[in-house]
Protein backbone atom coordinates (compact mmCIF):
# COMPACT_ATOMS: atom_id res chain seq x y z
CA UNK A 1 0.00 0.00 0.00
CA UNK A 2 1.20 3.83 -0.78
CA UNK A 3 -0.47 5.78 1.36
CA UNK A 4 -0.40 9.80 0.12
CA UNK A 5 0.94 12.65 1.75
CA UNK A 6 -2.24 13.04 3.82
CA UNK A 7 -2.57 9.68 5.35
CA UNK A 8 -5.16 8.39 2.16
CA UNK A 9 -4.85 4.61 1.94
CA UNK A 10 -4.98 4.06 -2.00
CA UNK A 11 -6.13 0.24 -1.34
CA UNK A 12 -8.41 1.02 1.05
CA UNK A 13 -10.52 3.81 -0.96
CA UNK A 14 -12.28 3.64 -3.81
CA UNK A 15 -9.93 5.12 -6.14
CA UNK A 16 -12.34 7.08 -8.05
CA UNK A 17 -13.89 8.42 -5.40
CA UNK A 18 -12.45 12.46 -4.53
CA UNK A 19 -11.36 12.24 -0.65
CA UNK A 20 -13.50 15.17 -0.81
CA UNK A 21 -16.51 12.92 -1.06
CA UNK A 22 -15.31 11.08 1.67
CA UNK A 23 -15.17 13.49 4.03
CA UNK A 24 -18.00 14.84 3.45
CA UNK A 25 -20.42 11.43 3.46
CA UNK A 26 -18.48 10.91 7.10
CA UNK A 27 -19.68 14.03 7.86
CA UNK A 28 -23.18 13.63 7.13
CA UNK A 29 -22.91 9.52 8.34
CA UNK A 30 -22.08 11.54 11.90
CA UNK A 31 -24.70 14.00 12.67
CA UNK A 32 -27.35 11.57 13.78
CA UNK A 33 -24.79 10.04 15.82
CA UNK A 34 -24.26 13.86 17.09
CA UNK A 35 -27.69 14.59 17.82
CA UNK A 36 -27.73 11.06 19.94
CA UNK A 37 -24.82 12.02 21.97
CA UNK A 38 -25.60 16.05 22.37
CA UNK A 39 -28.06 15.90 24.94
CA UNK A 40 -24.80 13.91 27.10
CA UNK A 41 -22.12 17.17 26.24
CA UNK A 42 -25.42 19.76 27.65
CA UNK A 43 -25.41 17.31 30.60
CA UNK A 44 -22.12 17.80 31.16
CA UNK A 45 -21.92 21.54 30.62
CA UNK A 46 -24.65 22.15 33.00
CA UNK A 47 -22.37 19.65 35.50
CA UNK A 48 -19.20 21.96 35.12
CA UNK A 49 -21.36 24.72 36.05
CA UNK A 50 -23.11 22.96 38.60
CA UNK A 51 -20.12 21.28 40.66
CA UNK A 52 -18.67 24.75 42.10
CA UNK A 53 -15.32 23.56 40.64
CA UNK A 54 -13.61 26.41 37.79
CA UNK A 55 -15.73 26.60 34.59
CA UNK A 56 -12.73 26.83 32.47
CA UNK A 57 -11.72 23.54 34.23
CA UNK A 58 -14.57 21.72 33.27
CA UNK A 59 -14.43 22.72 30.17
CA UNK A 60 -10.96 22.23 29.40
CA UNK A 61 -12.00 18.20 29.79
CA UNK A 62 -13.74 18.74 26.41
CA UNK A 63 -10.52 18.97 24.27
CA UNK A 64 -8.62 17.14 27.00
CA UNK A 65 -10.09 14.12 28.08
CA UNK A 66 -12.87 14.02 24.94
CA UNK A 67 -14.67 10.93 26.83
CA UNK A 68 -18.00 12.08 27.91
CA UNK A 69 -18.18 9.67 30.82
CA UNK A 70 -15.13 9.87 31.80
CA UNK A 71 -15.32 13.79 31.77
CA UNK A 72 -18.73 13.42 33.87
CA UNK A 73 -16.67 11.36 36.33
CA UNK A 74 -13.94 13.61 36.65
CA UNK A 75 -16.22 16.85 37.17
CA UNK A 76 -17.71 14.95 40.39
CA UNK A 77 -14.39 13.49 41.33
CA UNK A 78 -13.10 17.11 41.61
CA UNK A 79 -16.19 18.46 43.36
CA UNK A 80 -15.68 15.89 45.72
CA UNK A 81 -11.72 16.62 46.27
CA UNK A 82 -10.94 13.19 45.35
CA UNK A 83 -6.98 11.79 45.41
CA UNK A 84 -5.54 11.93 41.91
CA UNK A 85 -5.12 8.36 42.49
CA UNK A 86 -8.87 7.71 42.20
CA UNK A 87 -8.92 9.97 39.55
CA UNK A 88 -6.61 7.87 37.27
CA UNK A 89 -8.00 4.51 38.38
CA UNK A 90 -10.97 5.77 37.34
CA UNK A 91 -10.14 7.37 34.39
CA UNK A 92 -8.32 4.38 33.30
CA UNK A 93 -11.06 2.08 33.95
CA UNK A 94 -13.99 4.54 32.48
CA UNK A 95 -11.45 5.14 29.08
CA UNK A 96 -10.14 1.29 28.18
CA UNK A 97 -12.44 0.35 25.78
CA UNK A 98 -10.82 3.08 23.59
CA UNK A 99 -7.98 1.09 23.79
CA UNK A 100 -10.12 -2.08 22.35
CA UNK A 101 -10.93 0.60 19.86
CA UNK A 102 -7.30 1.51 18.84
CA UNK A 103 -6.31 -2.09 18.70
CA UNK A 104 -8.99 -2.72 16.20
CA UNK A 105 -8.64 0.67 13.78
CA UNK A 106 -4.71 0.04 14.37
CA UNK A 107 -4.26 -2.36 10.81
CA UNK A 108 -6.25 0.02 9.01
CA UNK A 109 -4.01 2.87 9.71
CA UNK A 110 -0.56 1.17 9.58
CA UNK A 111 0.13 3.15 6.49
CA UNK A 112 -0.96 6.05 7.30
CA UNK A 113 1.80 9.14 8.43
CA UNK A 114 2.70 9.28 12.02
CA UNK A 115 1.06 12.88 12.09
CA UNK A 116 -2.45 11.34 11.11
CA UNK A 117 -2.03 8.33 13.26
CA UNK A 118 -1.66 10.63 16.27
CA UNK A 119 -4.57 12.75 15.16
CA UNK A 120 -7.20 10.14 14.25
CA UNK A 121 -6.49 8.34 18.02
CA UNK A 122 -7.05 11.61 19.39
CA UNK A 123 -10.65 11.91 17.94
CA UNK A 124 -11.24 8.22 18.84
CA UNK A 125 -14.68 7.71 20.49
CA UNK A 126 -17.46 5.98 20.68
CA UNK A 127 -19.11 7.76 17.77
CA UNK A 128 -15.86 8.15 15.29
CA UNK A 129 -15.36 4.38 16.03
CA UNK A 130 -18.32 3.43 14.42
CA UNK A 131 -18.47 5.45 11.87
CA UNK A 132 -14.37 4.34 11.22
CA UNK A 133 -15.54 0.71 10.66
CA UNK A 134 -18.65 1.59 8.61
CA UNK A 135 -16.40 3.46 6.96
CA UNK A 136 -13.95 1.13 6.29
CA UNK A 137 -16.29 -2.24 5.27
CA UNK A 138 -17.63 0.22 2.81
CA UNK A 139 -14.39 0.44 1.06
CA UNK A 140 -14.47 4.21 1.78
CA UNK A 141 -10.84 6.01 2.62
CA UNK A 142 -9.51 7.52 5.68
CA UNK A 143 -11.29 10.90 5.04
CA UNK A 144 -14.64 9.08 5.63
CA UNK A 145 -13.38 8.84 9.36
CA UNK A 146 -11.53 12.22 9.24
CA UNK A 147 -14.62 14.03 8.06
CA UNK A 148 -16.95 12.34 10.81
CA UNK A 149 -14.75 12.42 13.31
CA UNK A 150 -14.05 16.39 13.09
CA UNK A 151 -17.77 17.17 13.01
CA UNK A 152 -17.91 14.74 16.31
CA UNK A 153 -15.44 17.00 18.14
CA UNK A 154 -16.82 19.98 17.11
CA UNK A 155 -20.69 19.16 18.15
CA UNK A 156 -18.96 17.63 21.25
CA UNK A 157 -17.31 20.92 22.32
CA UNK A 158 -20.42 23.41 21.70
CA UNK A 159 -22.98 21.00 23.08
CA UNK A 160 -20.82 21.42 26.46
CA UNK A 161 -20.63 25.38 26.30
CA UNK A 162 -24.14 25.38 25.63
CA UNK A 163 -25.15 23.30 28.74
CA UNK A 164 -22.27 25.54 30.37
CA UNK A 165 -24.10 28.97 29.46
CA UNK A 166 -27.96 27.41 30.01
CA UNK A 167 -26.56 25.79 33.18
CA UNK A 168 -28.99 25.98 35.80
CA UNK A 169 -31.74 26.42 33.51
CA UNK A 170 -31.56 23.18 33.42
CA UNK A 171 -33.56 21.14 35.81
CA UNK A 172 -31.75 17.81 36.83
CA UNK A 173 -35.38 15.66 36.61
CA UNK A 174 -35.40 16.28 32.87
CA UNK A 175 -32.64 13.71 32.70
CA UNK A 176 -31.66 14.73 29.57
CA UNK A 177 -28.21 12.34 29.39
CA UNK A 178 -31.06 9.28 29.18
CA UNK A 179 -31.74 10.51 25.82
CA UNK A 180 -28.14 9.86 25.13
CA UNK A 181 -28.82 5.79 26.64
CA UNK A 182 -32.03 5.29 24.17
CA UNK A 183 -29.80 6.53 21.04
CA UNK A 184 -27.32 3.61 22.16
CA UNK A 185 -30.15 1.30 22.32
CA UNK A 186 -31.71 2.00 19.07
CA UNK A 187 -28.29 1.54 17.39
CA UNK A 188 -27.53 -1.57 19.13
CA UNK A 189 -30.80 -3.55 18.03
CA UNK A 190 -30.27 -1.60 14.42
CA UNK A 191 -26.32 -3.00 14.20
CA UNK A 192 -27.50 -6.55 15.58
CA UNK A 193 -28.37 -8.19 12.20
CA UNK A 194 -26.70 -11.61 12.66
CA UNK A 195 -27.43 -14.32 15.37
CA UNK A 196 -24.07 -14.20 16.59
CA UNK A 197 -24.37 -10.00 17.17
CA UNK A 198 -27.57 -9.55 19.28
CA UNK A 199 -25.92 -13.04 21.35
CA UNK A 200 -22.82 -10.49 22.00
CA UNK A 201 -25.30 -7.74 22.99
CA UNK A 202 -27.27 -9.50 25.24
CA UNK A 203 -23.99 -10.71 26.84
CA UNK A 204 -22.77 -7.03 26.78
CA UNK A 205 -26.02 -5.20 28.40
CA UNK A 206 -25.42 -8.27 30.95
CA UNK A 207 -22.09 -8.08 31.50
CA UNK A 208 -22.02 -4.16 31.64
CA UNK A 209 -24.76 -3.74 33.41
CA UNK A 210 -23.69 -5.96 36.56
CA UNK A 211 -19.94 -4.76 36.19
CA UNK A 212 -21.62 -0.97 37.04
CA UNK A 213 -22.01 -2.59 40.09
CA UNK A 214 -18.32 -2.65 40.80
CA UNK A 215 -16.70 0.62 42.27
CA UNK A 216 -14.45 1.47 39.25
CA UNK A 217 -16.90 2.53 36.42
CA UNK A 218 -15.54 -0.94 34.95
CA UNK A 219 -18.70 -2.09 33.79
CA UNK A 220 -18.64 -0.61 29.71
CA UNK A 221 -14.58 -2.37 29.21
CA UNK A 222 -16.45 -5.62 31.29
CA UNK A 223 -19.47 -5.86 28.76
CA UNK A 224 -17.73 -4.92 25.85
CA UNK A 225 -15.00 -7.86 26.69
CA UNK A 226 -18.17 -10.25 27.25
CA UNK A 227 -19.66 -9.52 24.40
CA UNK A 228 -17.12 -9.99 21.71
CA UNK A 229 -16.18 -13.37 23.22
CA UNK A 230 -19.74 -14.47 23.56
CA UNK A 231 -20.21 -13.45 19.85
CA UNK A 232 -17.33 -14.98 18.49
CA UNK A 233 -18.09 -18.33 20.82
CA UNK A 234 -21.13 -18.75 19.18
CA UNK A 235 -21.22 -20.92 16.29
CA UNK A 236 -20.69 -19.62 12.64
CA UNK A 237 -23.71 -20.56 10.34
CA UNK A 238 -22.90 -23.48 7.87
CA UNK A 239 -22.32 -22.71 3.94
CA UNK A 240 -24.72 -24.20 2.12
CA UNK A 241 -23.20 -27.52 0.31
CA UNK B 1 -4.91 19.25 44.38
CA UNK B 2 -5.55 21.46 41.42
CA UNK B 3 -7.74 20.94 39.04
CA UNK B 4 -5.98 21.50 35.79
CA UNK B 5 -3.42 19.14 37.44
CA UNK B 6 -5.78 16.56 37.44
CA UNK B 7 -7.96 17.15 34.05
CA UNK B 8 -4.06 17.34 32.46
CA UNK B 9 -3.31 13.96 33.73
CA UNK B 10 -6.52 12.37 32.99
CA UNK B 11 -5.96 13.74 29.45
CA UNK B 12 -2.79 12.37 28.95
CA UNK B 13 -3.74 8.63 30.19
CA UNK B 14 -6.89 9.13 28.11
CA UNK B 15 -4.69 9.82 24.98
CA UNK B 16 -2.22 7.15 25.98
CA UNK B 17 -4.60 4.84 25.50
CA UNK B 18 -5.83 5.61 22.49
CA UNK B 19 -2.26 5.74 20.62
CA UNK B 20 -0.63 3.09 22.27
CA UNK B 21 -2.38 0.02 20.96
CA UNK B 22 -2.48 2.15 17.24
CA UNK B 23 1.56 2.90 17.72
CA UNK B 24 2.09 -0.66 18.54
CA UNK B 25 0.11 -2.61 16.49
CA UNK B 26 0.80 -0.28 13.16
CA UNK B 27 3.33 -2.62 12.41
CA UNK B 28 1.96 -5.72 11.94
CA UNK B 29 -1.09 -7.41 9.78
CA UNK B 30 -4.66 -8.00 11.45
CA UNK B 31 -5.70 -11.26 13.02
CA UNK B 32 -8.14 -12.36 11.12
CA UNK B 33 -10.05 -12.94 14.53
CA UNK B 34 -9.83 -9.70 14.93
CA UNK B 35 -11.58 -8.25 11.78
CA UNK B 36 -14.23 -10.50 12.92
CA UNK B 37 -14.38 -8.96 16.44
CA UNK B 38 -14.17 -5.37 14.65
CA UNK B 39 -17.65 -5.94 13.24
CA UNK B 40 -18.94 -6.85 16.34
CA UNK B 41 -17.67 -4.14 18.29
CA UNK B 42 -19.55 -1.37 17.48
CA UNK B 43 -23.36 -2.84 18.33
CA UNK B 44 -21.57 -4.44 21.22
CA UNK B 45 -20.11 -1.14 22.73
CA UNK B 46 -23.38 0.18 22.41
CA UNK B 47 -25.38 -2.31 24.35
CA UNK B 48 -22.58 -2.32 26.98
CA UNK B 49 -22.51 1.61 27.43
CA UNK B 50 -26.07 1.55 27.37
CA UNK B 51 -26.11 -0.55 30.13
CA UNK B 52 -23.57 0.73 32.38
CA UNK B 53 -25.14 4.20 32.33
CA UNK B 54 -28.41 3.25 32.94
CA UNK B 55 -27.18 1.06 35.87
CA UNK B 56 -24.99 4.29 37.46
CA UNK B 57 -28.04 6.92 36.88
CA UNK B 58 -30.35 5.16 38.91
CA UNK B 59 -30.61 6.33 42.56
CA UNK B 60 -29.32 4.17 45.63
CA UNK B 61 -31.84 1.94 47.47
CA UNK B 62 -34.22 3.99 48.61
CA UNK B 63 -38.15 4.11 47.91
CA UNK B 64 -36.97 6.23 44.41
CA UNK B 65 -35.40 3.23 43.11
CA UNK B 66 -38.73 1.09 42.01
CA UNK B 67 -40.16 3.87 39.87
CA UNK B 68 -36.84 5.20 38.25
CA UNK B 69 -36.07 1.22 37.23
CA UNK B 70 -39.49 0.62 35.73
CA UNK B 71 -39.65 3.72 33.50
CA UNK B 72 -36.11 3.31 32.28
CA UNK B 73 -36.61 -0.21 31.98
CA UNK B 74 -39.70 0.80 30.01
CA UNK B 75 -37.97 3.28 27.71
CA UNK B 76 -35.75 0.77 26.73
CA UNK B 77 -37.70 -2.31 25.99
CA UNK B 78 -40.05 0.01 24.08
CA UNK B 79 -37.23 1.84 22.24
CA UNK B 80 -35.45 -1.63 21.42
CA UNK B 81 -38.69 -3.37 20.16
CA UNK B 82 -39.66 0.24 17.98
CA UNK B 83 -36.14 -0.04 16.70
CA UNK B 84 -36.78 -3.43 15.48
CA UNK B 85 -39.57 -2.95 14.01
CA UNK B 86 -39.53 0.40 12.26
CA UNK B 87 -35.70 0.30 11.55
CA UNK B 88 -35.71 4.13 12.76
CA UNK B 89 -33.35 5.15 15.36
CA UNK B 90 -34.95 8.49 15.23
CA UNK B 91 -38.44 7.06 15.61
CA UNK B 92 -37.26 4.86 18.62
CA UNK B 93 -35.52 7.28 20.63
CA UNK B 94 -38.83 9.31 20.17
CA UNK B 95 -40.89 6.70 21.16
CA UNK B 96 -38.48 5.96 24.65
CA UNK B 97 -38.67 9.66 25.22
CA UNK B 98 -42.30 9.58 25.09
CA UNK B 99 -42.36 6.72 27.69
CA UNK B 100 -39.92 7.77 30.00
CA UNK B 101 -41.14 10.66 30.22
CA UNK B 102 -45.25 9.67 30.87
CA UNK B 103 -44.31 6.95 33.37
CA UNK B 104 -42.37 9.53 35.49
CA UNK B 105 -45.04 11.70 35.25
CA UNK B 106 -47.56 9.05 36.34
CA UNK B 107 -44.64 7.46 38.97
CA UNK B 108 -44.10 11.06 40.63
CA UNK B 109 -40.93 11.37 39.75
Amino acid sequence: MHPSADGTDTATAHPDRPRRTDAIAGARAMIPLLAGVTPMGLVIGVAVVQSGIPVAVGLATGPLIYAGSAQLAIIDLLRQRAPLLIVMVSVLAINARLALYGTVLAGRWRTTPRWWRALAAYLLIDPSFIIGVDGYQQRRGHAYYLGGAVVLWLGWQASIVAGAVIGSAVAPSLELDFVAILYLVAMAVLKATEPAVRVGVVAAAVAAAVGALLPIHSGPVIGIVAGVAAALAYPAPRSPA
Amino acid sequence: VNGWIVVGAAGIVTYLLRITPVTLLSRHDTPPWMDRASGLMVPVAFAALAAAATVAGLPGPTDRLAPALIARLSAIVVTAVVAHRFRSAGTAVAAGVIVFATLNLSLGR
